[in-house]
């Protein structure tokens, strides 16, 4: 308001200089001449800076504007002849006004105004860009915007908001690299990475490196994910992260962000299809336990179940252990001769028998170990190991091998072996019906025969015993009977029958096989006295199975 | 091209035949009623006077699903009062079942002189019921050879297994081991040795715990060792690398997957009580409520009053301007 009624002073002061001189050199005229004409021609006036030009925000070398922000020029101009006004952010000093259109900057324009009221305040924008430099000088003017309108001298403001304005650019990320890692080792993020901005002090780049997407300057946006963050430095930033303990090997992906020392991030931040490899480590097994420790006893003529247990570490996982399998042996064949299907053997080597997570021993995939069950169903003819058995110097064993996704192997075998202990197994296939014989007649060379088979692991001797077959009052006496291990005629064969058990070296093999049966005959006959009275006779006799001399299995 | 056929024929007969005979052969010894024992040898050859051992016996059978009687009966002249049976001489093998378990005790009587002694057990079938006239009783066989010495003891520990326990974080760590003692005499073992190692094999703790525990001979035992730290290991997976020492020499090494869990979070529990105030606190608390109740009681008043008022003003200016 001040300033507006200190410009109509000045105008009127010129206004009565003006018409001042007019009057004296009219006077002079009228002295010299006695007729004179009169005319006067007023001209315009550019707009003047009243509020210097800035820029907001103010931008220098230590805050530069990154690229994609805008920039906002103002300034305040007057026009003496009351006329609206231009502002124009030029980019070098020099201006042609153009009436009311815009005017031209020459060497171009960072933005021009719209027309505003003389005395108002004018403002343009310019959005910053990729190809900017990064120091870029500016000249305000103010224009006005009438026919034949004039231009005002330039202005490049003062201060921080004064020209020129600065531009950060953001940081080239050409590449980034990872190496591969053991679980719980460390591997290193190497970007490919520079800051072409020097102003001031040279930008520097830092890497920052997560296993999610999202990020900003001060680190990953969920802090957990956060893998590494390189220091700043001039190019190439890198940084190291160690695996943990446990970890699925393969590839993992990591979402690689870099940014200036302005907190600008690269145009290609997160760095696309990035991943680091995972080394596969082969699983190591241990505390492979035979039968819970405890001495394994079969059932005769059939199978047994036999329980191994072991425990399965993987760093890579419990869950990416693949296939587990054991291998029960005898301690004389050793591991290496039990572990192909060729060397199969139910007498002292069961091969490749699958094995089972135990309930939920595997708790995911931080979780390194696993407990395994494996069932061996063993044949009652396995090999014993015990006492006054063919291989008493010997154990059983079992081996558990692992293998992992990645196909590699861990094999362990029990630290401690146990006995398989001998089963004397004997089945009888058949009962002792001599038939009808008469008072004074024997068997003669007519045997009823008893199959004498060996269910278990060792090789059989036989005791037989017996006693008196009684009909009533009538008996006839155990001894009337005999056996043989071959056919025999009763008058000149065979062995009485006793009470008492009497060992029979009838030497049953030990069983090897469930296919081809391990047995022999036994013969009987009888004699009946002459004495005894007609009618059914019974009696028992007893066949109890023994364990053979070893030498004779 | 006839002959040829009845070639093929004869082949093709011959081949189901055998089949035929083989499955006839495996079917009979199969379906013949087995008998089994096992073990076969009792022995025990470091007895003194007064020892006390005991053991388990196997009865099994095969060929048949019906239920079996089996009887046991001890031979011996001198050993025979020596084993009890303390679940009795008579089994019942049950439909669906084929083997029991039958333990016995040896008990060497105080008095009694060196030397080797031996018996055996017979366990028999009974009887079945046959139409022939000769029943056979079928039985099987273990033999008992004993030596006692009351001269000479002998020391012999073994550890039959070791089975790491996955302890909580900041839990000592544990294991259970079971010893056996074979000889006649007790003994223990002297110190159990851990060392923790990270998956990567790198040493994390070196801990020794000595055991001051014996078995009492001939018998056997789980002992559960505790192994503190100072600084309990993070939850994690480790190995174990367990050496069991025995009058300064290792009786037992093996390692093992030990796995630390976290604590295990229980409600009102221990190791995580919900959380409780004090009563001069909820005094406080309910002061405070009561206070905060009276405030927002006045202010609402005031708030009334303050409107009525201004409404009150209105109308009279309004009055006044209308005339």
């Amino acid at each position: 308001m001040m300033r507006v009624q200190k410009g109509i002073k000045i105008q009127f002061f010129l206004g009565f200089i003006v018409l001042t001189g007019s009057i004296i050199f009219a006077t002079r005229q009228l002295v010299l001449a006695d007729s004179v004409t009169t005319q006067v021609s007023v001209s315009n006036s550019a707009p003047v800076f009243i509020v210097d030009p800035t820029e907001l925000p103010a931008s220098n070398g230590s805050s530069p504007v990154n690229v994609g922000s805008g920039i906002t020029f103002t300034a305040t101009a007057t026009d003496s002849n009351n006329d609206s006004y231009r502002l124009a952010i030029c980019k070098a000093n020099g201006i042609t006004p153009n009436g009311t259109s815009l005017p031209t900057c020459s060497g171009g324009a960072w933005c021009i105004s719209n027309a505003t009221a003389t005395g108002g305040q004018s403002s343009c924008s310019y959005t910053t860009q990729v190809g900017d430099a990064e120091i870029n000088a500016w000249y305000a003017f103010v224009c006005d915007s009438i026919v034949g309108s004039s231009c005002s001298i330039s202005s490049q403001g003062g201060g921080v908001g004064g020209s020129p304005f600065e531009v950060n650019h953001p940081p080239s990320f050409t590449q980034i690299l990872s190496t591969s890692g053991d679980p719980g080792a460390s591997i290193q993020f190497s970007a490919t990475a520079i800051d072409s901005d020097i102003s001031l002090t040279p930008d520097t780049v830092t890497l920052i490196v997560c296993n999610s997407v999202g990020a900003t300057v001060a680190g990953c946006t969920l802090p957990a994910n956060q893998l590494c963050v390189s220091s700043g430095i001039a190019q190439n930033p890198t940084c190291s992260y160690t695996l943990p303990a446990v970890i699925p090997q393969g590839n993992h992906s990591f979402y690689a962000y870099l940014f200036d020392s302005h907190g600008l991030a690269s145009t290609n931040s997160p760095f696309p299809s990035s991943n680091y490899v995972v080394n596969n480590i082969a699983p190591v097994v241990s505390n492979v336990v035979i039968n819970g420790g405890t001495d394994i006893s079969l059932t005769a003529g059939s199978t047994t179940t036999v329980g191994i247990t072991g425990s399965v570490s993987d760093s890579n996982s419990c869950q990416q252990i693949g296939a587990v399998s054991t291998n029960v042996y005898r301690s004389g064949i050793t591991g290496t001769l039990c572990d192909e299907l060729s060397e199969q053997d139910a007498n002292r080597c069961y091969f490749a028998v699958s094995c089972s997570v135990s309930g939920d021993t595997c708790a995911g995939n931080s979780d390194a170990s696993a407990d395994y069950a494996c069932s061996v169903t063993m044949q009652y003819h396995a090999d014993a190991t015990d006492a006054g058995s063919q291989y008493s110097a010997e154990n059983w064993f079992a081996t558990i091998r692992a293998i992992d996704t990645g196909s590699s192997s861990g094999i362990s075998e029990t630290g401690i072996g146990v006995e398989l202990l001998s089963l004397t197994g004997m089945s009888i296939g058949a009962s002792i019906n001599y038939g009808n014989i008469a008072q004074g007649s024997d068997t003669g060379a007519t045997n009823s025969q008893v199959t004498v088979s060996a269910i278990g692991n060792v090789g059989l001797d036989v005791e037989v015993s017996g006693t008196d077959m009684s009909n009533g009052t009538d008996n006839i006496p155990v001894a009337n009977q005999k056996y043989a291990l071959a056919p025999f005629t009763y008058l000149t064969g065979g062995t009485s029958l006793t009470t008492s058990p009497v060992e029979v070296e009838i030497n049953v093999l030990k069983p090897t096989t469930t296919i081809t049966p391990s047995q022999k005959l036994l013969y009987w006959g009888i004699g009946i006295p002459i004495s005894v009275g007609s009618g059914n006779y019974t009696g028992n006799n007893s066949i109890t199975g023994i364990k053979g001399e070893v030498e004779e299995w | 091209m006839v002959t040829r056929l009845r070639k093929l024929t004869v082949i093709m007969a011959s081949f189901l035949v055998t089949l035929f005979l083989v499955s006839f052969l495996e079917t009979k010894v199969l379906a013949a009623t087995g008998l089994g024992i096992s073990p076969s040898l009792i022995t025990n050859t470091v007895l003194v006077p007064g020892s006390k051992v005991s053991g388990v016996l196997t009865i099994s059978r095969s060929g048949t699903n019906e239920r079996s009687v089996v009887h046991l009966e001890v031979h011996s002249q001198t050993v025979s009062s020596w084993i009890q049976f303390p679940e009795g001489v008579d089994y019942n093998i049950e439909s669906g079942d084929f083997r029991i378990s039958v333990p016995y005790v040896i008990t060497v009587p105080q008095e009694v002189s060196n030397g080797a002694y031996s018996g055996s057990i017979i366990a028999s079938l009974a009887p079945t019921s046959s139409d022939s006239a000769v029943k056979l009783v079928q039985g099987v066989r273990s033999d008992i050879k004993l030596e006692v010495n009351a001269t000479r003891l002998v020391e012999d520990i073994k550890i039959q297994y070791v089975k790491p326990v996955d302890t909580e974080f900041g839990q000592p760590y544990k294991f259970i081991v079971k010893v056996n003692n074979e000889g006649n005499i007790s003994t223990g073992i002297d110190s159990i040795s851990v060392r923790f190692l990270s998956l990567q094999d790198k040493t994390l703790r070196d801990l020794r715990v000595p055991i001051d525990r014996e078995v009492g001979a001939f018998t056997s035992e789980d002992l559960e060792i505790s192994v503190p730290d100072t600084d309990y290991l993070p939850p994690g997976n480790y190995f174990a690398r367990v050496v069991i020492n025995k009058d300064g020499k290792s009786i037992f090494s093996d390692t093992f997957a030990y796995t630390i869990t976290t604590v295990k979070s229980k409600p009102g529990g221990q190791n995580n009580p919900t959380p409780t105030l004090e009563e001069g606190t909820i005094q406080q608390l309910r002061a405070a409520s009561f206070l905060a109740g009276i405030m927002v009681a006045l202010g609402s008043i005031v708030l009334i009053i303050i409107i009525l008022l201004y409404v009150l003003y209105r109308n009279s200016k309004k009055n006044s301007t209308d005339r």
